[in-house]
């Protein structure tokens, strides 16, 4: 090779290794950690020392204080009714079929506008990378709804960046106890406006490190909600068992048929599991409000 | 491992400095890139590696027979089609017909009964799958020796840059690259170095953006959205896709490019094309050759009787929509195509119709491809019937949060029609340029690419075929 072409090359590739890390450290860690590069990172984060300063261990946002929200205000609450204007928002699982297909069953209730509003990766742990309290406000005001469905926690099992470069570990009981206040906090904000929240839980999923993970948040959903008149917790737990109660990949329609109702990942559900969490999230909503729906 | 992401830009920087290291030792060479496309294809899955291998062997073993044998190289040829199309329908389509046949049998009152198989389709098997049936139709056909070494045929089948999603080349122009160490420059660096940069750009800028602003959102549930919305979302995917695809292949070509490899190209300004016949001859056209080639002219292409002709036309869009996914949505989008051949071929004899300006036929042909995009990204024919509702209802709110895809729509059409020339500008800017400049123009549009990118991106459409 011509070794003038090589050594263009080679320059670009330092300048842009240096430009990412000096410059660019934050945008090329987010886009790094979208791209599942963690089969890399153990060796090359220290190594890219810039980029690494954004990493979940060492970012630091905010200091490990928990708000217990029993003192959290509450709002006074008024009867809601039709017209019903309706905001899902959530991470992916509100971007596929859980999402879609809630929308697509509330659209055909009687006097219902929907919004739905997804960013996939995000979630409560890393404000960093995406700050729902910030969004779920620009929502609340621009969309005015007065029914709110949430769905979070498909990338909250990992560490809480703090400030001063230390961080908050998954599974140990700071972390419950952070991520606990940092449920409220989010839920404090729906409990200021008069608006009925429903707050789904995460579905079963494949691997057991996950479902343990996700049977941990829903419990922190539950036990938040509990707390607050407006918001009520609704558990899709169950609802994508198959007949023994195992996590399944196929499950019938109602014809029998079986059909593939959760994503390759065995977290996320297909456009069909959608269609069977749709129907168990309005038969719970209907039991709090007066939605007509087919 | 995809191209628009850090983690290959360092393992392509590794590959990129040991291919041209190791070219003095060309088994070296040839054994170094064998095992770093597998690296490639494993972080997707070590089973597809495996998957791959089998194909490999499978295809170099019937390519031997099928010259050796003059009494059964018909049925070694069956036989290794058969095969290969045998795995493809398995992985890629068992469920599919799986259901189908089900929901057949519980409206005439049976109960279903069928193995209910968990597939996970190995990404880019189509693409591989096709590669080999290409090379032994060739060798049937004699068009070229069978490859006698199993290190290169496997490297064939393998090659990283083309293995996920194309281009599709043939044995012939990729094995001749393989002899004596191969290319000993790169030709024309900065060319290839712009299709990168490009390919980069289109899918990181402009698709990237465009899916999350309004594609997945408005095709999600289109009952919700109005006439503008919907229509915006129709023109959004309309470049989405070519951005995606084309911006893939072109990164593809350029990275191939850079270790010394041509690579055919896959896209010629398709969306400029003022019929439907000569859209597939800019889209796709590794794919659409490779029909042409492998099932248009051994059906009889347009030497048979009329009918004949225009069901060739027709069935061979209707394969390419099946092939693209398994799915009604597909098949009826490439009904739509195979509809629009026939039309194209019956009436453009017609002397009336020599009197379209070019930019109305450009119109038309334009409008026909973007509305026939709604079957193939709708999930189900309920919701592309959905789409077209939404578009004919006459709604015209429009939600100030797609406000922002406007913008990305304009830039992307800017881009595509003025992707010659920028190509140009780069080029000669590349050739005059002072060598210190060059990296630091490279460096820089990475980094502009980078910042301009949203920060969540969305896998490349054609994966998932």
């Amino acid at each position: 090779m011509d070794k003038k072409d090589l050594g263009v090359i080679i320059a670009a590739y330092i300048l842009i290794l240096v430009m990412a890390v000096f410059f660019q450290a934050q945008k090329f860690y987010f886009w790094e950690e979208n791209m599942k590069f963690s089969y890399f990172k153990p060796w090359l984060s220290p190594w890219l020392a810039g980029v690494a300063k954004f990493s979940p261990k060492a970012l630091g946002k905010e200091t490990c204080q928990c708000k217990c929200p029993a003192d959290a205000p509450t709002a006074v609450k008024k009867e809601i009714g039709a017209p019903f204007t309706i905001l899902i928002a959530g991470d992916s699982f509100v971007n596929g079929g859980v999402g879609v297909e809630l929308e697509r069953a509330l659209l055909g209730c009687v006097s219902t506008t929907v919004y739905r509003t997804s960013k996939p990766s995000t979630g409560l742990s890393r404000r960093d990378y995406f700050d729902w309290r910030e969004e779920i406000k620009e929502l609340l005001a621009l969309r005015q709804p007065n029914v709110v469905y949430v769905m979070f926690g498909a990338n909250d099992g990992q560490g809480i960046p703090l400030e001063g470069n230390k961080a908050v570990y998954y599974g140990t009981p700071e972390w419950d106890s952070l991520y606990f206040s940092r449920v409220s906090e989010f839920m404090d904000i729906l409990s200021k406006e008069n608006v009925e929240v429903f707050w789904i839980g995460n579905p079963i999923a494949r691997s057991s490190d996950y479902r343990e993970k996700m049977e941990k948040l829903n419990s922190i959903y539950a036990s938040s909600s509990a707390k607050y008149e407006n918001i009520k917790f609704i558990s899709l737990w169950e609802t994508l068992k198959d007949s023994k109660g195992n996590y399944s990949d196929y499950l019938p329609d109602n014809k029998g048929v079986m059909r593939l109702a959760r994503e390759s990942d065995g977290i996320h559900v297909t456009d069909f599991g959608g269609i069977i969490t749709s129907k168990e999230i309005i038969l719970k909503v209907q039991q709090v409000i007066p939605l007509a729906c087919p | 491992m995809i191209f628009a992401a850090l983690d290959f830009f360092i393992f392509f920087g590794l590959i990129l400095a040991l291919n041209w290291l190791l070219k003095k030792w060309p088994l070296v060479w040839r054994i170094f890139l064998l095992l770093a496309s597998y690296v490639f294809y494993g972080v997707w899955g070590w089973n597809f590696v495996v998957i791959l291998i089998g194909l490999s062997v499978f295809n170099w073993l019937f390519g031997i027979y099928i010259q050796r044998s003059h009494k059964y190289r018909k049925i070694f040829l069956a036989l290794s089609v058969g095969g290969n199309l045998a795995i493809l329908l398995y992985f890629k389509y068992y469920d599919f017909f799986r259901t189908a046949l089900e929901q057949a049998f519980v409206k005439f009152g049976f109960k279903p009964s069928l193995a209910v198989l968990y597939i996970v389709l190995p990404v880019g098997l189509s693409f591989y799958i096709f590669r080999a049936i290409s090379y032994c139709i060739d060798i049937y056909r004699k068009k070229y020796e069978p490859e006698k070494s199993l290190l290169d045929f496997t490297l064939y089948m393998a090659f990283f840059p083309q293995l996920l999603s194309g281009p599709i080349a043939r044995a012939d122009q990729f094995l001749p690259q393989l002899k004596n160490g191969g290319a000993k420059n790169i030709s024309n660096p900065g060319q290839h170095i712009f299709s990168i940069l490009m390919g980069l750009f289109k899918k990181l800028v402009v698709s990237s953006w465009l899916t999350i602003l309004v594609v997945d959102n408005v095709f999600a549930v289109p009952a919700n959205y109005g006439t503008f919305e919907s229509l915006l979302a129709v023109l959004a995917f309309t470049l989405t896709i070519y951005c995606d695809f084309s911006g893939y292949s072109e990164i593809a070509i350029g990275v191939a490019g850079l270790l010394g490899f041509e690579s055919p190209i896959n896209f010629d300004y398709p969306y400029l094309s003022r019929n439907i016949q000569d859209f597939w001859r800019r889209w796709h056209i590794s794919l659409s050759s490779w029909f042409r080639d492998y099932l248009y002219i051994p059906l009889g292409g347009n030497r048979v009787g009329m009918w004949r002709y225009y069901f060739n036309l027709f069935l061979v869009m209707v394969v390419s929509g099946l092939w693209h996914g398994a799915g009604w949505p597909f098949v009826i989008w490439g009904a739509c195509h195979g509809l629009g051949s026939v039309f194209y071929a019956l009436t453009h004899h017609n002397k009336k119709t020599k009197y379209f300006l070019p930019c109305i036929a450009w119109i038309f042909n334009f409008l026909f491809v973007a509305l026939a995009w709604i079957f193939f990204r709708s999930p189900d024919l309920a919701t592309a019937t959905e789409m077209f509702g939404a578009l004919a209802r006459f709604r015209f709110a429009f939600d100030p949060a797609l406000t922002g895809a406007v913008w990305y729509l304009v830039l992307g059409a800017l881009l595509v029609a003025t992707e010659k020339a920028i190509k140009e500008i780069f080029c000669d800017f590349y050739a005059a340029s002072e060598q210190w400049l060059r990296p630091i123009t490279i460096a820089l549009l990475v980094i502009l690419i980078v910042e301009l990118s949203p920060s969540l991106i969305p896998p490349f459409i054609y994966f998932s075929f």
